[in-house]
């Protein structure tokens, strides 16, 4: 499976590289290495804080149409997520909830609580280029990957560290390799690439409209094309983020799920 | 009755129509609203009499929530149906005009030879919360299934899987008291009372263990069984993985009570290609006879948990792939052994726009059933095709 076909990749990387060369990456990049994954970790704090409130827009775009669903959402670190759906006018009032590895789904017109399965958490909606894992952050860009800085490059009008993310062995990712474009002064997130297992570009990330949230100033919209895929893209605008609000892990609960809105 | 439902009905109206109450954000009023119009014909033999009805269906849900404890919501149904069924079917009228529920809050505001408008409130409660706490009286719904087709937990308000134009279904004039004892559990009583006064209680537990959700509940059925029921939810590898079962016990033995016993397992699985697959079995014992006469008087009548299968094994599978984004088509089967039977519903639903939708849905059931005069076993067959065109707001 993928993963499989991520251990072979690195074992066949390690073998192209040589011993020395590994050798010499284990004492020369280790500090290096540290810093990348910090620039990293620090950029995901400023979009995630430590938890967070927010509003958002996705709109689909494909040649001959446009869909756009909102929500809203309450995140904490990794483990908890609480998304509810204010639009479309068919789905609104629909709830989703992430503690950890489980998931529900809480659907009011009939009062039903549905536990989701994995294989489900992979769907897209509207068949857009996020799935529901990129919305409730299954993976983390910190802890599931090798960051290493490959140089500074120019971005949206930043100057940006250009890191290379590459998943770790046991790391259960979507992504064969991750390029990110990190503001070098305020650690904005300006672009990602996103590639498959087979080092084939697949999606380019770019984020632009950088607003002043009140505790921070971030990037507002993030539009990801396909890029082997004609006049599509989806963009996710955020209409409010509030950081570091008071929420206790018993706030992502399925009594809140049904009281939310 | 008749008119404390015709009184609510107008102050529901009433308060509807101040267009002040439109939803802000922060809003203390929320309403959501959907129209529908459903084309439907139903054909017993080709060569026979089609039945060809259309329904212009509305729903407005009004919510109100007056401070952080208190909550309200009322939701209106109104139905305007015409064509050959309401002109040839002598208590269909009537039909639209039954509330099962302890109010009567179903009224035929007009009905005619050949059209029948209805207006209903199947929703209408106030909930309280406090802490772990909530408390809902009124007409709600109840719903404890968490298998997709039968739900033999749903001692409340059974959904009937061929009612596609229903999801809601109708509510219960029920107290139900919730206590949340964790994140993923929760501790239940609910009652509720129908209109020929009989009483459903329980108690329910629901648990999250080892990854799955487990639930328990133990009560009074209609007035005339215990019920204990049991259901869990969780996954297999990265596939969905849940099941019930429910046993009714007739408290006394009289002529007309039976012993049930239901029990169903289902499993679904998404392909990343998005091709849902969905299976679910349902075992189901009476020690009386639980057939049927004809497939339309059980597909139209009202639907009790006991009643849910009518043979003794019933499998289910549905196969679901969106064909582009905004075009899903779906096939769902069902086997019914005992009376060499089937059931298939092909359907395919377009996007047209962010708010609307278009639907093709049709239903074909077959099967040998014994005639209700001289027992002897016939195949009947009945087919309903479906055009629906759906806008919500």
């Amino acid at each position: 499976m993928q993963l499989s076909k991520i251990n072979k990749m690195n074992i066949h990387n390690m073998i192209k590289q040589g011993a020395f060369y590994l050798i010499l990456l284990l004492f020369s990049a280790s500090a290096k290495a540290q810093d990348a994954k910090e620039i990293v970790r620090k950029a995901n704090d400023l979009i995630q804080g430590k938890s967070n409130y927010s509003e958002m827009t996705m709109t689909v775009h494909r040649p001959k149409w446009d869909r756009s669903i909102a929500f809203k959402s309450w995140s904490k670190g990794n483990d908890y997520s609480l998304i509810y759906i204010t639009e479309p006018a068919k789905e609104k009032g629909q709830v989703f909830l992430k503690r950890k590895t489980e998931m529900w789904n809480w659907v009011p017109s009939v009062d039903r609580m549905i536990k989701i399965p994995p294989s489900m958490m992979m769907q897209s909606w509207m068949g857009s280029d996020v799935t529901n894992d990129d919305l409730v952050k299954q993976s983390s860009i910190v802890d599931d990957y090798e960051q290493t800085i490959e140089g500074k490059e120019n971005m949206g009008g930043y100057e940006c560290y250009k890191i290379q993310l590459i998943p770790t062995e046991d790391a259960v990712v979507v992504w064969g390799k991750i390029i990110s474009w990190i503001s070098v002064k305020d650690y904005y997130t300006m672009r990602n690439e996103y590639y498959d297992e087979d080092g084939e570009l697949v999606n380019v990330e770019t984020m632009s409209d950088i607003k002043n949230f009140g505790d921070r100033s971030l990037p507002s919209t993030f539009e990801i094309v396909p890029v082997n895929k004609k006049d599509q893209s989806t963009k996710l605008e955020i209409k409010t983020i509030r950081f570091n609000q008071n929420m206790d892990d018993s706030f992502f609960s399925l009594q809140n799920m049904k009281s939310i809105r | 009755m008749i008119r404390l439902s015709r009184l609510l009905i107008i102050i529901v109206w009433s308060n509807l129509s101040i267009p002040s109450f439109a939803q802000e954000e922060g809003s203390k009023h929320s309403f959501e609203s959907y129209i529908s119009n459903l084309q439907s014909v139903m054909i017993d033999s080709l060569n026979g009499n089609w039945i060809s009805d259309n329904l212009i269906h509305n729903r407005i849900n009004y919510f109100w929530y007056p401070n952080e404890h208190f909550s309200f919501s009322t939701q209106l149904r109104t139905r305007l149906v015409y064509g050959e069924s309401v002109k040839y079917i002598p208590s269909y009228a009537a039909s639209f005009e039954k509330d099962g529920g302890i109010m009567d809050l179903s009224v035929n505001l007009l009905s005619e030879k050949s059209f029948l408008l209805n207006t209903a409130i199947d929703r209408i409660y106030f909930s309280y919360s406090r802490g772990s706490f909530v408390g809902t009286l009124g007409r709600q719904r109840i719903n404890w299934g968490l298998n997709y087709v039968w739900n033999p937990n749903d001692i409340f308000n059974v959904q009937n899987y061929f009612d596609f134009d229903y999801v809601e279904k109708p509510g219960s004039d029920a107290i139900r008291l919730q206590y949340y004892t964790g994140a993923a559990s929760s501790l239940e009583l609910a009652a509720k009372a129908d209109h020929n006064q009989n009483i459903t209680s329980a108690a329910y537990y629901r648990f999250n263990k080892f990854g799955y959700d487990f639930q328990f509940l133990y009560g009074l059925f209609e007035s005339q069984d215990f019920v204990f029921g049991t259901g869990f939810s969780g996954h297999i590898s990265s596939a969905g993985f849940k099941g019930e079962a429910s046993y009714f016990k007739p408290i006394r033995n009289q002529g007309d009570t039976a012993s049930v016993f239901l029990a169903g397992i289902g499993a679904d699985y998404m392909l990343k290609n998005s091709l849902y697959l969905q299976v679910e079995g349902l075992y189901h014992y009476s020690d009386k006879s639980s057939g049927i006469s004809d497939f339309y008087s059980w597909y139209s009548g009202d639907l009790n948990v006991k009643k849910l299968a009518f043979t003794d094994v019933s499998v289910f599978a549905n196969i679901s792939y969106p064909f582009t984004p905004l075009l899903n088509a779906n096939l769902s089967c069902m086997i019914f052994p005992e009376i060499k039977g089937f059931f298939t519903g092909p359907s395919v639903n377009y996007s047209v726009s962010q708010n609307m939708e278009f639907s093709f849905i049709s239903q074909y059931f077959s099967g040998k059933i014994p005639d209700a005069v001289t027992g002897e076993k016939k195949r009947q067959s009945l087919f309903m095709g479906f055009i629906r065109f759906k806008l919500s707001f």
